[in-house]
């Protein structure tokens, strides 16, 4: 199942005040674009201080740093292991209006790590380009670091930071870059750069394997309408995804068609908002100290998390899975958050998440789509016909006229059954118009408030309703236990009542119509494991009742037809409970009654054997389960009895 | 952004199908049954159905041509109007003309005459004829008369039209007329009561009638169709089959008789089985015995040297007349009610599917005389409907059964199909399933399966998925009430590789267990060949007497779709599934039946990504978690695991993962899962209100699982008729999109609608209870739409579309850059993303309806019109 933890905390931020501004921070802190599921290391460029490596088990904690002047802001950073035991760090600084990449080779970390590295110094290449950087990706199969920088330049250079080659993608302002890589293990990398006019250009290269020609031009398309400063986007698993504003549009790739749009209605107007990859189809959407895991194919919010104690939460980076596993779906994220209060810190912060696998299954019932239609009423089909019967009911003006009844029963009923044009006191098919699930509730709703011991007659027709609000089933037993009629009713009407209820009242009502009544329903509606489980969970269980009433004797005609079924429930009791938990003396009246029952049974048989055929209609076994043949004639056998002589 | 919402119109057309009609079948007093006619070049031949005519190639056993009534105002008035006539003759050329004088004779016509006197000449090559020419001759006509055969002469060209009208079950009256050419209208020549048997030789001009005299006496006249003098008519009292007078009234009772075409020999067949073979020379005769049941059929072939019979046999028999030997030509398809002469070199055989009693099924034959092997089999789509419809006609026999009717009850047979027609709610639903892969058109019939191409309107395969008597041979007398195991649902997996057929074994009548049925489930395999193979038979799937209610096929993220649930009507669930190592089917999950509630509303749904299961049973609708088949979230009270419809559910239907649709008895619901609540409703109650048996509301629904597009189809009886016989029938096919929330369309068509499915493309196709077959398709396909996408990306194996387009750019670019001609492809390149710039993909996409419209006439177009046709249509 889909889950979000509680964040934990990785370090605090150094006092920086932009480091601090939710509104900035996020920008200043680059995390390394190298986060699987399974990550212990994390490496955060922290503008203004460190190139900062931390461990996540067993205790969080920074692991190594490589300082930065205070003026410097990290604008891209990636880490990437480049042969055994030693990882190349590239990363790319902004100190007013100069633009330095750096790359250090060092040894990997050692893990566990339970010594920190600080101190170590490792040689550091740096140079400086002509623009600010946009990306740096580490290329471990060309042995290559491929900058973009905003000027449209695609950089290749290798670990000492010579220039191999150089691709201009004739993009003037860069803003998005994204690697990916496909199936059959071949990267790609798309550019989003603004244009004027509210236009963005989509480019799509694909890495070559070799240095001699590491990139080229797989398709550049111009969006039209589309703005990148107002928006959040990411890629994940062929599609982008767009937040602007409260609702998300999601293109899918190569050609970067507009699938379509996810509108976000439980998204609140200017709030702080994050927006990040975690897996196929879903996303982590923050805003404000709000965090949502959201499905974005069924529209649903998996899971979501307040986290009370702080005033802002975005994610940086997160670890995307594929999510369709059977067994683990777990992934880590990392974020940066703020505490309420006027001057408090930023501190990093992990979270774990379980991306459910993504199936209806865990979108069920948790939608956040409106509605679709607004009509509540019963619509019919053909409309361009005369005579089509339909009702309409101002729900909304019966619900308040109700109210004003103020537990007056005959103001009530007069009401209720007047404005639904109701004929007849229970349910028949001309009410089928009445059906919207929200006024029932609200009714009953109403009826329970305002009226303790006696309840309008608008109660009992109700129950007999099929759309009864499932909501108020749960204890109604028991609340109308003082009314014979309704609790009769309610029995066997009132649809889905909880098995639960249904045996309280089996093992502690006496009379033998509602007892009669009560075993009938629990065998209708459940089946006998789950009635089985229901008695095991039941602590107190005083079964003597109900065996008395199986043993009573009395011939009453539906007691008589119904006797195997009331034997079929005797059994599953007997068998949950167990035969010690009864006393000695039921044991023993049980025991001769069965005694009793199996004679008969065997006069019966005995009976039937000799028993004339002529009358002598054929007993099925199981009536209803013949109904799917052809019921047009059934003939009697023509069997007969021959004496024989000897 | 608003989004673009754009739906392609929907439109409806009945393109397909229609039945085989024998006119004369309802006429019991007529021998020849069918109707055919061959071509001028004698290199085809055109068969009447009940919505066309169709010509069959007996070189090619193709269909070479067809000429809809729809298509003619004329055709269309007279054949598929109110009225309803039947083609009772079929002439060469333009037999009406007025005189000499009248020389502009085209070279393909044919003459259409009415049972109602129309005559309507038509062109059977080429384009039909916008107006084509009508000579009305019915005009006096008695109330109910109807024309059964038209006679001419060859020289002369003389036209002598034959009546009948019924006096009482059995008897008829007939009359001759000659059509006189120059006033265009029909002279009475002869008139005959108490017509109970009539027959003509082969050649049209000796006419044999048995009749009734005064003294009740039956009497056989033989005379020549042209010639008007009674007194030279042959008289002979009926032969009759055996001397001893405490034989079976079977023995007296004459089937079919025969005329040779020099009128020397008369055959006449009995309801015993006895051929009296008579001798008009010398009135002496003689028996051929070897039918168990009724002869059903008679012919002389054109030198009267041999004899063919056929009866319920269903073989035909060839009676060598000078020595008395026999051979045969034995496992026909059906019944044999007809044999004729088409020409010195061919036989038609008119064979009846007795089998299905729902409605009448026939089968043309067209033998080959010289080896009877090649033939041309001609058969529309074969469908069961849930109750008989009107006109359902049996065959006589010697004994009553459900698919015939004895000598002795012909009063009795009609009288009770009156009555079960006056009932007041008729469920003709019936069973289609389309393959996905083929397309074929499925239709379960008793126990075999017919599959059938809509797009070229003929049969592929009739196979049978049972083993019955009926399979090899036909049953006679007695066997007649054995009733035959009943296909009664058939699914395939969605890539059509597997069947799964569930059938219904009966126990003969007369026992204590006659009413204990046996329920198979049998898994096939697509051989190679075509053929579907039985690989694994489940006897008894959910314990012995239970029926198995749904069958639902896997979504593909299963096991690949190899995986199947079904349910019964106890509550209890199993999923079969094949096992690739035991190469064998398996019952994989189970989930227990409740023992104390039945219900035979029960409908499963499955999400596409195969994780929910939904169970409606009764007016619940239950989810259930796949993997470990049990209630969804069982423990949690809250969770949105089971919810109660209004009445018990009739069909459900998962639309894009999303919304499922709900029928009840009463409405019509979308339910969203995501939001777990009750959207949008629809009153059903007026249409459904317990018409239909529990579950078959669910053959009147579908779902484009494309781009989730539902359709719903509601029957509904005429108001002016609804006092007389309550069959006529009206209905509507709606279209609404994925959450009901729009209706795309509604169509009105004029007949009952027994069954709609998704053509696994872009149409609905569906079957009306005259066996013919519509469409409702949209002109443009929607691939490129916003709800397409969507569902597109729910399909979970449908995720690796963009895998390979990125891997088809990829290519395409390497090749660009690696050919030598760099510059020209850059130039399409740019071209090509151009048009991605723009948004559309500019190519316009064809499916199988693309092509369909332009094989009408095929037989006479040039090639380069069909290329000119090709073009229009691709560009």
């Amino acid at each position: 199942m889909a889950t979000l933890s509680q964040p934990f905390r990785l370090a605090v931020l150094p006092k920086i005040a932009s480091l601090n501004n939710y509104s900035s921070q996020a920008n200043l802190l680059p995390v390394a674009d190298n986060l699987v599921p399974s990550t212990n290391y994390i490496t955060v460029g922290i503008s203004g201080s460190a190139i900062s490596q931390f461990v996540v088990n067993p205790t969080p904690k920074a692991v190594y740093s490589l300082p930065i002047s205070s003026i410097s802001t990290v604008t891209a950073c990636d880490v990437t292991e480049s042969a055994a035991g030693t990882e190349v760090w590239c990363y790319a600084l902004q100190a007013n209006k100069s633009f330095t990449i750096h790359c250090v080779e060092k040894p990997t970390s050692s893990a566990p790590a339970t010594d920190s590295h600080f101190g170590e110094t490792h040689t550091s290449n740096k140079i400086v380009v002509a623009d600010l950087v946009v990306s740096v990706k580490v290329m471990k199969s060309i042995r290559a670091v491929m900058v973009v920088l905003r000027s449209g330049l695609v950089h290749f250079y290798d670990f000492s930071l010579r220039l191999q080659f150089s691709y201009d993608s004739s993009d003037k302002e860069v803003q998005f870059v994204q690697h990916f890589s496909n199936e059959s293990n071949e990267s790609f990398v798309f550019l989003l750069s603004n244009l004027e006019g509210g236009k963005t250009s989509f480019k799509l290269l694909k890495v070559g394997s070799n240095l001699t020609l590491p990139v080229k031009e797989l398709s550049a398309i111009i969006l039209e309408d589309f703005c990148l400063k107002d928006s959040k986007i990411f890629y994940e698993f062929g599609n982008v995804y767009r937040l602007r504003g409260a609702s998300i549009d999601i293109y899918s790739l190569p050609y970067f068609q507009h699938i379509h749009t996810v509108s976000l209605p439980f998204l609140k107007k200017s709030t702080e908002t994050s927006f990040k990859p975690i897996s196929k189809n879903r996303a982590l959407l923050t805003s404000d100290n709000h965090i949502f895991l959201l499905d974005l194919l069924h529209n649903a919010i998996l899971s979501q998390r307040e986290l009370a104690h702080l005033k802002t939460f975005q994610i940086l980076g997160t670890a995307v899975i594929p999510g369709n596993s059977e067994t683990s779906n777990e992934t880590m994220a990392i974020g940066v958050s703020i505490k309420h209060g006027s001057n408090s810190t930023s501190s990093l912060d992990i979270i774990n998440i379980d991306v459910g696998t993504g199936t209806l299954k865990d979108s069920l019932g948790k939608g956040f789509s409106l509605r679709s239609s607004t009509d509540r009423h019963v619509q019919p089909l053909i409309d361009d016909m005369d005579g089509v019967e339909t009702h309409e009911y101002d729900y909304d003006q019966i619900l308040k006229d109700l109210q004003k009844a103020k537990g007056s029963i005959d103001k009530f009923d007069a009401s209720f059954f007047k404005k639904l044009g109701i004929k007849k006191d229970y349910y028949t098919d001309s009410d089928r118009f009445i059906n919207d699930q929200d006024f029932l509730h609200d009714v009953v709703s109403v009826i329970y408030k305002d009226f303790v011991s006696e309840y309008p007659k608008a109660l009992p027709y109700l129950l007999t309703h099929p759309l009864f609000p499932k909501s108020h089933t749960p204890g109604i037993l028991q609340k109308l236990k003082d009314h014979p009629r309704l609790f009769k009713q309610a029995i066997v009407t009132c649809p889905s009542l909880p098995l639960d209820d249904l045996l309280q009242e089996l093992f502690t009502v006496i009379n033998d119509e509602l007892c009669l009544d009560l075993s009938l329903r629990i065998l209708q509606d459940f089946n006998k494991e789950t009635i089985k489980e229901a008695i095991k969970t039941k602590s107190k269980v005083d079964v003597n009742n109900f065996i008395e009433f199986v043993m009573d004797e009395n011939t009453d005609d539906d007691r008589i037809k119904n006797k195997p079924r009331l034997f079929q429930l005797l059994g599953l009791i007997l068998d949950t409970v167990g035969l010690f938990a009864l006393t000695e003396n039921t044991l023993g009246k049980l025991s001769s009654y069965i005694d009793c029952q199996l004679n008969v049974v065997k006069q019966n048989v005995e009976l039937f054997y000799l028993l004339d055929d002529k009358n002598l209609k054929i007993i099925k076994t199981n009536p209803h389960q013949e109904e799917a043949s052809d019921s047009t004639e059934g003939r009697l056998a023509a069997y007969s009895v021959e004496q024989l002589e000897l | 952004m608003v989004q673009s919402v754009h739906h392609e119109k929907y439109k409806l057309g009945v393109v397909s199908g229609g039945k085989v009609v024998f006119p004369r079948a309802s006429n019991r007093s007529c021998s020849s049954k069918t109707v055919t006619l061959l071509t001028h070049n004698q290199s085809g031949i055109i068969v009447p159905f009940n919505n066309q005519l169709k010509i069959y190639s007996l070189e090619t056993r193709q269909c070479v041509k067809t000429l809809k009534y729809a298509n003619n105002k004329q055709l269309a008035d007279a054949f598929l109007g109110p009225r309803s006539a039947h083609v009772s003759h079929l002439a060469l050329g333009d037999v009406t003309k007025q005189a000499e004088s009248d020389t502009g004779t085209e070279e393909f016509e044919i003459s259409v005459f009415s049972s109602l006197g129309t005559v309507i000449v038509v062109n059977y090559k080429g384009r039909l004829a916008e107006e084509a020419k009508v000579v009305e001759l019915g005009n006096d006509f008695a109330q109910d008369e109807r024309v059964i055969k038209v006679f001419e002469t060859v020289q002369e060209g003389a036209l002598r039209v034959l009546t009948s009208v019924q006096e009482s079950s059995a008897a008829y009256t007939y009359r001759l007329y000659e059509y006189n050419r120059a006033e265009q209208k029909l002279i009475e020549r002869r008139k005959i009561d108490h017509v109970l048997l009539s027959a003509w030789s082969s050649n049209s001009q000796y006419l044999s009638i048995l009749k009734k005299d005064q003294s009740s006496k039956k009497e056989v006249h033989v005379w020549s169709v042209f010639s008007d003098v009674p007194e030279n008519d042959i008289k002979l009292p009926l032969p009759s089959t055996s001397n001893s007078s405490t034989a079976s009234s079977n023995s007296h009772f004459a089937t079919v008789m025969a005329l040779d075409n020099e009128c020397s020999q008369l055959a006449v067949g009995f309801a015993s089985g006895v051929i009296n073979v008579v001798n008009l020379q010398d009135r002496s005769s003689r028996l051929l015995k070897w039918h168990i049941d009724s002869v059903l059929s008679l012919c002389f072939t054109s030198d009267g040297s041999y004899l063919l019979s056929g009866g319920w046999e269903k073989v035909l028999s060839f009676w060598q007349l000078s020595t008395n030997l026999q051979q045969f030509l034995p496992r026909l398809n059906g019944v044999v009610v007809d044999c004729e002469l088409v020409n010195e070199k061919f036989y038609s055989l008119g064979l009846h599917i007795t089998e299905n009693q729902m409605s009448t099924d026939y089968q043309l034959l067209i033998l080959n005389a010289t080896d009877l092997n090649s033939r041309v089999s001609v058969s529309g789509p074969l469908c069961v409907f849930q109750t008989a419809i009107k006109d359902v006609i049996s065959p006589v026999s010697a004994v009553s059964s459900k698919s015939s009717t004895a000598s002795t009850d012909l009063v009795k047979a009609s009288k009770k199909q009156q009555r079960k027609l006056k009932r007041k709610r008729q469920d003709y639903s019936s069973i289609l399933e389309i393959q996905p892969s083929t397309k074929h058109l499925y239709f379960p019939h008793t126990s075999a399966i017919q599959a059938y191409d809509f797009y070229r309107n003929e049969q592929v395969s009739y196979q049978y998925l049972s083993s019955g008597i009926n399979n090899a041979m036909g049953k006679v007398r007695a066997e007649l009430n054995l009733k035959e195991p009943c296909i009664s649902n058939v699914k395939f997996t969605k890539d059509g590789t597997w069947m799964i057929s569930y059938e219904v074994e009966f126990s003969p009548d007369n026992l204590l267990s006659s009413n204990d049925m046996q329920h198979v489930l049998k898994f096939w395999k697509l051989s190679e060949k075509g053929d579907w193979t039985l690989i694994t038979k489940v006897i008894g799937p959910h314990g012995a007497n239970a029926p198995v209610t749904s069958i639902l096929v896997a979504p593909r993220s299963i096991n690949g779709s190899h995986g199947c649930l079904t349910a019964d009507n106890n509550g209890g669930i199993k999923y079969w599934s094949f096992s690739e190592s035991d190469s064998n089917w398996q019952l994989s999950k189970f989930a227990p039946p409740n023992n104390n509630h039945f219900s035979n509303s029960v409908e499963l749904a499955w999400s596409l990504d195969g994780s929910l299961i939904f169970h409606a049973f009764d007016d619940k609708v239950t989810v259930l978690d796949f993997n470990n088949f049990d209630k969804f979230k069982k423990h949690s009270e809250d969770a949105f695991n089971e919810f109660t419809m209004d009445s018990s559910v009739q069909s459900i239907m998962l639309v894009n993962d999303s919304n499922l649709i709900v029928a009840t008895q009463t409405t019509l619901n979308s339910v969203n899962l995501l939001r777990g609540r009750i959207e949008v409703t629809f009153d059903l109650f007026p249409y459904v209100n317990g018409v239909y048996k529990n579950g078959h509301l669910g053959r009147l629904m579908t779902c484009d699982e494309k781009n989730g597009r539902v359709a719903l189809v509601l029957n509904q009886q005429n108001k002016e008729t609804s006092k007389m016989l309550a069959s006529d029938y009206s209905s509507r096919v709606i279209i609404f999109n994925a959450d009901l929330t729009q209706k795309l369309g509604s169509f009105q068509h004029s007949d009952y609608i027994s069954c709609i499915r998704w053509n696994h493309d872009t149409d609905f196709i569906f079957l009306d209870i005259k066996n013919r077959l519509g469409v409702v398709s949209t002109t443009t396909s929607a691939e490129m739409f916003e709800e397409v996408d969507k569902d597109a990306v729910m399909d979970p194996l449908d995720s690796n579309r963009f895998e390979l387009e990125l891997k088809k750019l990829t290519n395409s670019n390497e090749n660009a850059v690696n050919g030598n001609s760099g510059h020209e492809e850059d130039a399409e390149e740019e071209d090509a993303t151009l048009d991605f710039i723009n948004g559309e993909k500019s190519q316009k996409l064809l499916n199988m309806n693309s092509f369909t419209s332009m094989f009408e006439n095929l037989g006479n177009v040039q090639m380069d019109t069909l290329f000119d046709r090709v073009l229009k249509a691709i560009s």
